[in-house]
């Protein structure tokens, strides 16, 4: 081990005319990961690509790639593949003169360039026979060209910038598979930006959330469900998201709800239990998946019982608590009773965040 | 659902017709009467055409050392004029497109101005600043730069100026309209892939700005080959062009057929520009 990561982002800033796009930015990358970059729309992800890339100037911090540092370098020395979003594949060259064209700059010509063109077109699934403008491709082809040029160059880094995004849900849910095993038969260190985060944990080893030009939380995929260091990630982690409930301690062993309703919870999830001082507001994340309803019992939560939705083989029922509403997924066979039930939350160490800052409180022992 | 109305043949004769007798009448039928005339010959020492048919108008044309010299000069100055404004309009189209913000339509508006305010007015200002005691051979004595004058009225250069001045709006407007359309991920996928600036430039932004470059070109070319107003106060009668040449003979020599011939000239040579602007466009546009 040396202790140096492949890719090292240190402290890294940029505003736009006074807008920050990226505050005090730190990321580490192993080589041969795959990271998603997760955030919501405006939140920064683009703009780090691009500072990646070269393309843009970052106003302070530090870059390091493979050991050294490419802060400064222009974009066409680093040799990191970047793809976008809207592709931007050349209108005016073949298919494969777009693959061909990174390969030109290299200086690589003749059966090389044109074995490392068969090779990049085959990786992504595409017939290296195929003479056609890319104005001719569908969307999912011009995607595939336009991977298929970054990877030609046998980049040392691989940035996307949301790829699927312009690419219908079933088409979405067979590339981001084809992206994962892509990555894994080159081993080229990518980085995915997106803002869906089925797509963050069903493809990336480690998850980068991103909100307003700050990392919040990196992770594994489990470590963010299971440990989210934020409300604001829990409230957008899983499908669906956690359910985040607005508590105030009313004594050591009791929660007010929204609207003013009491809640004696089971001994684990009780405020004294959680060190939380009576008066204190806070956010309990409910999993819509651990919630179970039934009948009167001891820890439960009243609640009347709204829609249902019927998603196949599961059902997502929302309730509402007070004033504040609640889904869970239960499965599609189980009966829900109205117009009222009692709704029980898992007997273990709830997730509890500040009302007011959204951080994680700590978890007592 | 809106659809389109039925419509009628008779509608559509309705609809076009106006507009189509106005064309045949002030545009197809003199230009006809124009190619015969050429044709004809004037009877010498009256205003009586001789309608016998005869090439000796063109004979004259290409036969004359003047008139060859006229059109050579033409030619080149029409050529040397366009290269400038494409020079000058590529920065600024792209620097308008790029990095003006919001005081984008304010530039193009400007940039437009010589366009709207006809050729006259901005020439005669133009004289202003360049005649021997005008203002830019005034501020170069003063800062003790030039001695004597420099020659900058009724010859190429100024004449050249002018036109410039005249015509960039002409390069400007193309270049800004295909520049918007160009999204700047391609010049940015093309550094990413370890293209430097100049090899963007080569391979990636001139290709894909070829049709506006050729649109802009071709106007200004055709603008300079026809221009009248300019050439003549700024040439001061100095500098034989061929539209000055066309005017001389159907104004003052009164010699109509061979004016006609000298306009006809022109109009091929128009042709012929737009032909290779056709070309160009062909052959690197799809090719490559
Ligand atoms: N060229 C620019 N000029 C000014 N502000 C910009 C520019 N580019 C981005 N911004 C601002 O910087 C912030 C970050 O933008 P960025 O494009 O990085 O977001 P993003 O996370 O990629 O969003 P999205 O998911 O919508 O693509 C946004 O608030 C945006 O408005
Ligand atoms: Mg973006």
């Amino acid at each position: 081990m040396t202790g140096f990561p492949y890719l090292r982002i240190r402290s890294l800033g940029k505003a736009y005319r006074g807008a920050t796009a990226l505050h005090d930015f730190d990321l580490d990358v192993e080589q041969g990961a795959f990271v998603a970059l997760l955030g919501p729309s405006g939140c920064g992800k683009s703009t780090l690509l691009q500072i990646l890339s070269g393309l843009l100037e970052p106003d302070r911090g530090e870059i390091h790639l493979a050991g050294a540092d490419i802060t400064r370098l222009p974009p066409w020395r680093r040799n990191i593949g970047l793809v976008f979003q809207n592709y931007a594949l050349f209108p005016h060259l073949s298919i494969r003169q777009n693959v061909r064209f990174g390969l030109d700059m290299l200086g690589i010509k003749g059966k090389e360039a044109d074995a490392r063109v068969d090779e990049a077109l085959e990786m992504v699934g595409l017939d290296p026979a195929l003479a056609r403008r890319p104005s001719e491709l569908s969307g999912g082809q011009q995607q595939r060209v336009a991977i298929a040029r970054a990877i030609a160059i046998r980049p040392r880094l691989l940035l996307l910038d949301e790829p699927l995004s312009n690419l219908d849900a079933v088409l979405r849910q067979k590339v981001r598979l084809e992206l994962r095993q892509l990555h894994d038969r080159t081993g080229i260190t990518t980085i995915m930006v997106t803002h869906d985060q089925a797509e963050a944990l069903a493809t990336a080893d480690r998850v980068a959330v991103m909100e307003a030009g700050r990392l919040l939380q990196y992770e594994a995929p489990q470590g963010l469900y299971r440990n989210p260091a934020t409300a604001f990630i829990a409230g957008f982690i899983g499908s669906p998201a956690a359910n985040l409930l607005p508590l105030v301690a009313r004594d050591t062993a009791s929660w007010t709800l929204p609207g003013g309703e009491l809640w004696q919870p089971d001994a684990a999830l009780t405020p004294a239990r959680n060190g939380v001082a009576a008066g204190a507001a806070c956010l309990m994340a409910l999993r819509p998946e651990t919630l179970a309803l039934g009948s009167l019992g001891p820890g439960g939560l009243p609640v009347r019982i709204g829609a249902i939705e019927f998603t196949g083989g599961d059902q997502l029922v929302h309730v509402e608590a007070g004033q504040a509403r609640l889904t869970l997924r239960l499965p599609a066979g189980t009966r829900v009773a109205g117009p009222t039930a009692w709704l029980f939350p898992p007997i273990q160490s709830p997730l509890l965040f500040d009302a007011n800052t959204g951080r994680r409180l700590p978890t007592p022992h | 659902m809106n659809q389109i109305p039925d419509i009628k043949p008779h509608t559509t004769a309705m609809l076009v017709g106006p507009a189509a007798a106005l064309m045949f009448g002030v545009f197809v039928l003199p230009f006809l009467f124009l190619l015969v005339l050429s044709f004809w010959s004037q009877v010498p020492g009256s205003l009586q055409f001789d309608t016998y048919l005869t090439v000796l108008n063109y004979a004259r044309i290409f036969g004359d050392s003047y008139y060859l010299g006229g059109l050579w000069t033409t030619l080149w100055l029409s050529g040397l004029v366009t290269v400038i404004c494409l020079l000058l309009a590529m920065p600024l189209a792209r620097w308008i497109v790029l990095r003006a913000g919001p005081a984008k339509g304010l530039l193009i508006g400007l940039s437009i101005l010589p366009l709207v305010c006809g050729a006259l007015l901005p020439t005669l200002g133009l004289v202003n600043l360049l005649s021997p005691l005008g203002f830019i051979n005034g501020a170069l004595k003063s800062l003790g730069l030039i001695q004597s004058s420099l020659p900058l009225l009724g010859n190429i250069t100024g004449v050249a100026i002018g036109l410039v001045q005249a015509f960039l709006p002409l390069m400007i407007l193309p270049l800004i309209t295909t520049m918007e359309r160009l999204p700047q991920e391609y010049e940015k996928a093309a550094m990413s892939l370890g293209a430097r600036r100049l090899v963007v430039w080569q391979r990636i932004i001139l290709p894909l700005l070829l049709p506006g470059i050729v649109a802009g070109s071709l106007l200004v070319f055709c603008a300079s080959l026809t221009a009248f107003v300019t050439p003549q106060v700024l040439g001061q009668g100095k500098v034989v062009t061929f539209a000055s040449l066309a005017y001389q003979q159907a104004a003052l020599v009164l010699d109509w057929p061979f004016a006609s011939a000298l306009a006809i000239v022109m109009l091929i040579f128009l042709g012929l520009a737009g032909m290779l602007g056709a070309l160009v466009t062909r052959k690197f546009g799809k090719a490559s």
